[in-house]
């Protein structure tokens, strides 16, 4: 079940800017070392404890939240993982557990299985362990993945794998689709990489190919899954806002999980809701979200049509408002498959 | 009478969503089940009784009337539990 408000209901939670969606990163540690990371560091210097999570998660209740997300860096090396998920259950919202699976034992599974999280989301980074472990640069990453995975079942957790589609792994498409599918795993997959937090671009020099990206977006079109935009003058492009937002593991909170170019604040030295509902960094990413929504219809082209992340374009061209090259590459490689499909 | 710990809810401009996590389903409230709904386990099912009655211009009676019924719906789906 994905646990989705009615479109609706998005769109009231859209008008009144209430932030149905959080994520929470509670660390930036990682027992893993991923070449395409969006992390700035692999440490904490500054980490909120549990407590302090635990009233950020108290007014995210207030702020009419429904749906978090725990993530990290790899959570569970959270020491008070549990007390913040637990908290969240407690607040009545519900949550979803983004783990590298490593640290999954058959306890962690069981005490997992009691908060009734609405998905474990894990990542496969190949369907050989050379190529996950290249991905990871962790020796016994794959195992270890797979390790956790069957803990989760064994307890009966929804689990979803999902793949972020690097040049690295994209020669490997077909097989992971058939690893999981001999699993019995929902699986996703996504090609967009993003800098690091702190604006490093390294990531980015594991972006998938452009052949690997027309491999990917034809497999997509055959199980008629290309992703769509369905925009008219005067929308919104996304929550951005409005409908998410983002706490990292020192406290500072952003108007969605991707846009890093300004902060809201922090909740160590302004409780969240009075930043939510005081700050003018938040007004300035909703409107761009509008003005996004209504410069890509202008622009016309596959853009028009196609899902846009104005943080992620942010960080690559400094302008939030239009599509950069790899969004476009992205746009004109699911035009091209959509069409080849249809003939 | 309190809501079950295995449910999930929020209220969106006034409208409740039920997340019912053992079976995974979503069920949504309307206006008057909402209002009654942010109400349990704060205040006393005879002022939950008598804020229907005001908010909905209703008489006492059939504002209790009203509020038990969608009491023993929500038993029945287990979504309310003895305190």
């Amino acid at each position: 079940m994905a646990v989705r408000a009615s479109h609706a209901l998005q769109e009231r939670a859209l008008r009144h800017a209430q932030p149905l969606s959080a994520l929470l990163e509670l660390t930036y540690a990682c027992n893993w070392r991923c070449v395409f990371c969006y992390n700035p560091r692999h440490h904490d210097q500054r980490r909120m404890s549990g407590a302090e999570w635990t009233k950020v998660v108290a007014d995210l209740r207030q702020l009419g939240t429904l749906n978090v997300t725990v993530t990290g860096g790899e959570p569970l090396t959270h020491p008070e993982a549990f007390e913040v998920m637990e908290a969240v259950r407690s607040q009545a919202m519900t949550f979803r557990l983004y783990t590298n699976g490593s640290l999954v034992t058959d306890e962690v599974a069981q005490r997992l299985a009691a908060l009734r999280p609405i998905t474990v989301e894990l990542s496969l980074h190949g369907a050989s362990s050379g190529t996950h472990d290249r991905s990871t640069a962790t020796p016994g990453s794959f195992d270890a993945l797979w390790r956790g995975v069957a803990a989760l079942k064994a307890h009966g957790l929804p689990i979803v794998l999902k793949t972020p589609l690097t040049r690295i792994n994209e020669n490997e498409l077909e097989e992971m689709i058939a690893l999981t599918e001999r699993e019995g795993v929902p699986y996703n997959l996504d090609a967009t990489l993003t800098h690091r937090d702190d604006g490093d671009s390294a990531p980015l020099q594991y972006s998938v190919t452009p052949e690997g990206l027309d491999r990917y977006y034809a497999l997509l079109a055959r199980h008629n899954r290309v992703p769509a935009s369905h925009r008219t003058f005067g929308g919104v492009n996304c929550g951005l806002g409005r409908t998410t937002l983002a706490v990292d593991p020192e406290g500072n909170v952003y108007p969605c999980p991707q846009w890093r170019k300004s902060s809201l604040g922090n909740v160590r030295d302004t409780p969240l809701l009075e930043l939510w509902h005081g700050s003018s960094v938040r007004a300035e990413a909703a409107a761009v979200a509008q003005q996004a929504n209504d410069a890509l219809l202008a622009a016309g082209g596959p853009m028009a049509r196609f899902p846009f992340c104005p943080a992620v374009a942010q960080e690559r061209t400094g302008d939030p408002l239009h599509a950069d090259p790899l969004h476009l590459l992205e746009a004109q490689a699911a035009e091209k498959a959509r069409l080849a499909a249809s003939r | 009478m309190r809501i079950a710990p295995e449910l999930a809810w929020q209220t969106i401009d006034g409208e409740g969503i039920v997340v019912d996590l053992p079976r995974r389903r979503l069920l949504g409230l309307n206006p008057v089940g909402s209002f009654i709904w942010a109400r349990i386990g704060r205040v006393s099912e005879d002022e939950i009784c008598a804020e229907v009655a005001t908010a909905f211009e209703v008489e006492e009676a059939q504002a209790r009337r009203d509020v038990r019924a969608f009491f023993a719906r929500m038993q029945d789906r287990g979504f309310l539990v003895a305190s």
